[in-house]
């Protein structure tokens, strides 16, 4: 959050700061929401026609190309609401992708045990939750830099799965109970995959109606926008920053617990990478690195709209290599935009 | 919230830690096709008297690079009793990485006569240290693949030589087959509604050349010289589907290929070989696939494929496992699904078209015992 913007002023104004923060997020959501829309209008009438007798006019909106990229984005989705979160409260953490992957791995090896499906959930999440714990204690208590901190995450989690994987393979999807893939694989409504769409839009939405209303994780807007004054005027700071780092940690956990139900398999691969799309899909979304700013609901938008353009830009045929220069020009095109607007509105 | 917080890491961490010693416990024994310990120090130490002490520098855990260190291990073991592999390095597939890893090799084995490199990066991070510890052109180093950075060092003389694939072949003849499935030219394999047609292989060797100052020069061409030896070397795949009907593609017929890691100079002899297919049937042949090492990201992208449904996908699994599902969604949605230079055999994939991995372990390891002994017999002349 800038200088000068509401979340700046004391907690003691918090309701008109609620408000003007409330518009300024409306206002940049929409203009996320109408650019994702232009995004679409664009690769629909690039892809026209569709295949014969397939009734969607475009091979963009056809059925199948948006049910798998509805099921494409889930673990990004996921991430994203754990990360949006943190960087609200000052903060980023780069280790998510490889947490991902450690949940995972962790929660069909209790799965391979031969525990009930609940409890190598629970393993899972537990590990997410372990980690963002430890990645919230160094940042909130001993006050290190969360690229540090969620840098040697980041290796730890990610040498974890190595070691194992390399030890002893990767888990094969005959290994596992029929119940955990179902919840990956299943087809329904011509989905496969039908309940991680469900399981993801659920905390998106769950995480966006939470973080806009209740009171203590919105004090993480305060300690983003400026610490000091948060903790002058009450909050404990390194407890609700360490929380948002245990949340991350816990979405991370559960999109790799989707990740490995999806494709039947733990392997050291997962979410390699995935941390850079994230943090860079929240900043699309409206949030502001220096923190105080975004919301789930944005960052949400900015992985529609990051990966409606990769899949556009595969359906009409660009390389590979140009659909990250043009997703990373997007990324510092809308930054610029914030910041010329931020100034604006500064006078 | 500090108390708790210090209850919570006291109970989850040994539950963490059990959690992962138990499932791995019994240590599951590695598939046939794999080698032991990939990764680590080799299961059998070679004996110190060993006359030529070699390192091998691979990304262990990956099953095309696990099939190559095998080949190498196999033949040393069996055809070179003078050679002791004395350690495998992981160069994570980096320069940067392998230069690291080499480096550290050179300095625990001041007697090390060679390094075989068994992926694209190997080679060029094998000579970046072999240079820095001003041993070029003393040590032996045999690499994989025909990259320009390894091409360079073999014409300066750091690589002694380079295994090269055909990635061109793999991309030609495998749309060649996917096209002769599509317009009933060929039948699938185990298909038996139309018992007269041929069925298409279900796996093809496209086979390796030895790279080295010889010929060097070939291999500076998008194809990497595959391309002005194809009518010498596989005159059966350019005769393939000669006599097909004039015209009966499609408008708009798209086959679609799908690498990994696809922001390396590897792929581009694969996209010269679908370049030149897709202009001799008349069809459009795309390249696509993420720039890293993604392979939820390719599965994401093999998804989308699949919406569009092309006459036909060739893909490189970057994970067996990972692709195995969507593979097999693009067959049951009809599809024709043919795997290149990575193989994912427990799909319902039809074909797999591309390297032989063991053998190319084998062929390196031959050129490294060659190499070994040409050195061997330079160093007294010189002296």
């Amino acid at each position: 959050m800038g200088e000068g913007s509401p979340q700046r002023r004391e907690p003691v104004e918090q309701g008109s700061a609620r408000i003007a923060l409330a518009n300024v997020a409306r206002l940049r959501e929409v203009v996320t929401f109408l650019i994702v829309a232009a995004v679409i209008v664009f690769f629909h009438f690039r892809t026209l026609p569709a295949h014969p007798g397939d009734p969607t006019p475009s091979v963009f909106l056809s059925g199948s190309n948006i049910r798998a990229l509805l099921v494409g984005i889930t673990t990004e989705a996921i991430l994203v609401v754990g990360m949006a979160i943190v960087i609200v409260g000052g903060g980023f953490d780069i280790s998510v992708g490889a947490v991902l992957a450690l949940a995972g791995l962790v929660t069909v090896q209790t799965l391979k045990l031969g525990v009930p499906l609940p409890i190598g959930l629970l393993a899972g999440l537990a590990t997410g939750a372990l980690c963002g714990l430890i990645n919230g204690t160094l940042v909130a208590r001993l006050g290190m830099s969360p690229l540090i901190a969620t840098l040697g995450m980041m290796m730890a989690a990610r040498g974890l799965v190595t070691v194992h994987v390399h030890n002893y393979g990767a888990t094969s999807s005959t290994d596992l109970p029929a119940s955990y893939l179902a919840l990956g694989q299943a087809t329904v409504a011509g989905t496969q995959g039908f309940w991680i769409v469900v399981i993801a839009f659920a905390v998106v939405l769950v995480g966006d109606v939470l973080l806009r209303n209740l009171r203590w994780l919105r004090q993480a807007y305060y300690i983003g926008g400026n610490e000091r004054a948060a903790a002058l005027s009450g909050i404990n700071v390194p407890r609700v920053r360490a929380v948002t780092f245990v949340i991350c940690g816990v979405t991370a956990a559960l999109a790799g617990i989707m990740n490995s139900a999806r494709f039947g398999t733990a392997t050291y691969e997962a979410g390699m990478g995935v941390e850079l799309f994230v943090i860079a899909e929240c900043v699309i979304g409206g949030a502001s690195l220096v923190g105080g700013q975004g919301t789930i609901l944005g960052a949400f938008l900015g992985v529609v709209l990051v990966n409606c353009v990769k899949n556009g830009l595969t359906q009409v045929g660009v390389p590979p290599d140009w659909q990250y220069v043009i997703v990373g020009g997007a990324l510092i095109v809308f930054v610029t935009a914030d910041i010329i607007l931020a100034r604006r509105r500064r006078g | 919230m500090r108390l708790h917080a210090r209850w919570a890491m006291l109970a989850v961490v040994p539950l963490l830690v059990a959690v992962l010693l138990a499932s791995g416990c019994p240590k599951q024994e590695p598939p046939t096709t794999e080698p032991p310990q990939a990764g680590g120090p080799v299961a059998k130490q070679p004996p110190a008297e060993a006359k030529y002490k070699v390192v091998i520098s691979t990304r262990p855990g990956q099953w095309n690079l696990d099939e190559r260190v095998r080949g190498y291990k196999e033949t040393i073991e069996k055809d070179y009793p003078e050679i002791g592999i004395v350690q495998v390095i992981d160069d994570e597939t980096k320069y940067e990485v392998g230069q690291k890893q080499s480096s550290a090799m050179l300095a625990k084995f001041p007697d090390l006569a060679g390094f075989a490199g068994v992926n694209a990066a190997s080679g060029p991070g094998i000579a970046a240290a072999v240079k820095a510890a001003g041993q070029s052109g003393k040590i032996v180093v045999v690499a994989m693949d025909g990259d320009t950075p390894i091409l360079n060092l073999i014409k300066e003389g750091t690589i002694n030589a380079s295994v090269a694939q055909r990635q061109y072949f793999m991309t030609y003849v495998g749309v060649k087959y996917l096209y002769g499935l599509k317009h009933g030219y060929f039948r699938k394999p185990g298909d038996t509604s139309n018992p007269d047609l041929p069925e298409i292989p279900q796996e093809i060797d496209t086979g390796t050349v030895e790279v080295n100052k010889g010929n060097v020069e070939d291999f500076y061409t998008p194809s990497q010289g595959a391309k002005e030896q194809l009518a010498s070397d596989h005159p059966d795949w350019v005769s393939l589907l000669s006599d097909r009907k004039q015209g009966e593609a499609e408008p708009n017929e798209l086959y679609v290929c799908i690498g990994i890691s696809t922001g390396v100079e590897y792929w581009n002899a694969t996209k010269a070989g679908l370049e030149d297919v897709g202009k001799e049937l008349g069809v459009k042949c795309k390249f696509e696939g993420p720039l890293e090492h993604r392979p939820d990201e390719q599965a994401n992208i093999l998804d989308q494929a699949i919406a569009r449904k092309p006459a036909g996908i060739l893909i490189a699994p970057g994970n067996p496992e990972t692709l195995k599902l969507y593979i097999n969604k693009a067959i049951d949605a009809g599809l024709n699904v043919i795997c290149f230079d990575t193989d994912a055999p427990d799909s319902k994939r039809l074909a797999y078209y591309g390297t032989s991995n063991y053998e190319a372990g084998v062929m390196g390891a031959h050129i490294l015992a060659r190499e070994l002994r040409v050195k061997s017999e330079q160093a007294p002349a010189a002296k």
